[in-house]
């Protein structure tokens, strides 16, 4: 069974600073801060490497300096100097070992279901770093507010004849995020989606609709977000409730 | 100016002998109110954390904090054949480079030992929190880790919320030690989440071996792929190891 030794500064270090870094690691020391990370925190490597990936499909990258990182849920990525997709990587979950073979430093990434191999050979390290990072989630705020405001803005984004009414209306089965009434004077309630609206957003919209058919039954429901998805689809048209595509923002994620 | 007097020379080998597992010259910091060690060991795997509170002492005199470098191989030399009715009194003779330790028992015994030139700082002591938590006797550990040296060179700790498992397998056999909850061994296991590290017995042996006069209980914490803490608690004062783990790399 391969392993390594720790030192103990490395506990002593750690616990003053959230990181490390290692300037032209040998192997072996790499190795070992790699092991040493794994679940807990995200390494980057800066290193000469070639890569060899065998799984859905096969690829190979030649001997090239790129950087590395490796996060503690598993997850590889590999960069070359352009673009923002990595050149390959590996999903969350998958299990990494780094060990050293014939002086050389190996890295590899194994997924089982699918099963792929990730294997990074490395003769030449100039940087390792490991750095604890927070794993929150991002907080998304004010994007469907947004889709809300343009459409007051511009309610023929809905349909033509359509004038929105109130915002942010409570219902007994929750918050509608708009609600209207359409040319005919029929009551609209609309729900809005950032990106692609799943099926949980077009139940939700089913479940205001349903509620509000009790009393009115022309009460129309409308799902508006920039995609929909299949299955969501299907409960709209089964719940006879419509989906309205409305175009992206220009605002990218923060 | 140091000087103090322990009532019991043999306990005092004993701790100093703990101590040589791991150093071989030891910087002692002394200050009004204890003496105390904190090194590790050359391959900087292991530590040594030691504390006497000035209360341990049967008489304690610093005037101005000193730190003091021995060689303790050679102070265990002299105190070779010590006996526990002898008392043991140390004086730091900074003025003739000597550290003076005087044996009284049926007689007087007078030794002294050369100071060292202090190099170097003292380390900080690990900061972890460790997950796993056993209260146990310190002969029980003992054993575990002696059956455990006879078929391996490493050893797995393993802890669960109700069992501690102590652990080795090699080219001859395997060897396990399981404590329960609720067996006579243990005083305690609280594990906060499911711990797993693999050590190695050659320090350990040699630490908890040399623990084992000095202290009847140990408590073992760990955490999965952390150091180990080994806490020997004395009468007045503090024995604690501290080892890095081997992290596995399957």
């Amino acid at each position: 069974m391969g392993g390594c030794w720790v030192k103990l500064d490395d506990f002593l270090e750690l616990a003053e600073k959230p990181y490390r870094v290692l300037t032209e690691p040998s192997p072996d020391e790499a190795a070992q801060l790699i092991l040493r990370s794994r679940g807990r925190d995200v390494v980057i490597l800066f290193l000469r490497c070639e890569v060899e990936y065998a799984g859905r499909a096969s690829s190979s990258l030649p001997l090239g300096d790129r950087v590395v990182m490796i996060k503690p849920d598993g997850a590889v990525l590999i960069h070359g100097g352009e673009k923002r997709e990595p050149l390959n990587w590996q999903p969350p979950g998958s299990s990494i070992t780094a060990r050293v073979r014939e002086g050389v430093l190996e890295i590899v990434s194994v997924r089982r279901k699918p099963s792929e191999k990730l294997v990074i050979t490395s003769p030449v390290i100039f940087v390792a770093l490991a750095a604890r990072c927070a794993a929150d989630q991002l907080v998304v705020r004010g994007l469907e507010r947004e889709l809300v405001e343009a459409v007051l803005r511009e309610p023929g984004l809905i349909e033509p004849g359509f004038t929105p009414l109130k915002t942010e209306v409570t219902t007994p089965m929750g918050k509608v995020d708009l609600l209207g009434i359409d040319a005919s004077g029929a009551p609209v309630f609309v729900e809005f989606k950032r990106g692609t609206a799943g099926v949980d957003a077009a139940a939700q919209l089913k479940r205001y609709v349903d509620h509000a058919r009790r009393k009115h039954p022309n009460a129309r429901g409308i799902l508006a977000a920039n995609s929909v998805s299949p299955a969501a689809m299907r409960v709209l048209r089964e719940g006879g409730l419509e989906f309205r595509k409305l175009p992206l923002s220009q605002r990218k994620l923060a | 100016m140091f000087r103090a007097k322990i009532a019991d020379a043999k306990y005092w080998r004993g701790l100093m002998n703990a101590i040589s597992t791991l150093v071989d010259e030891a910087t002692f910091n002394i200050t009004e109110d204890k003496f105390s060690l904190r090194a590790m060991d050359s391959s900087h795997i292991a530590m040594v954390d030691f504390e006497m509170p000035s209360a341990a002492f049967e008489e304690f005199v610093c005037d101005t904090p000193v730190k003091m470098t021995v060689n303790v191989n050679e102070m265990l030399k002299l105190m070779r054949n010590v006996k526990s009715d002898e008392v043991l009194e140390m004086e730091l003779r900074e003025d003739v480079g000597k550290l003076v330790l005087r044996l009284r028992g049926r007689y007087v015994r007078n030794f002294s030992l050369a100071l060292l030139d202090t190099a170097g700082e003292e380390p900080p002591t690990p900061k972890i929190s460790f997950k796993a938590h056993v209260q146990m006797a310190t002969d029980a550990l003992k054993q575990a880790i002696t059956d455990a040296a006879r078929v391996a060179e490493n050893v797995r700790f393993e802890a669960t919320k109700d069992q501690f498992v102590v652990k080795a397998s090699g080219d001859i056999g395997s060897v396990e030690a399981v404590f329960s909850a609720d067996s006579d061994a243990i005083r305690e296991i609280s594990v906060e989440e499911d711990s797993k590290a693999t050590f190695n017995l050659d320090y350990l042996e040699e630490m908890v071996k040399a623990a084992t006069g000095i202290s009847d209980e140990a408590i073992v914490e760990f955490s999965t792929n952390m150091p180990l803490r080994l806490d020997f608690p004395l009468t007045t004062g503090a024995l604690r190891f501290y080892l890095a783990p081997r992290i596995e790399s399957e």
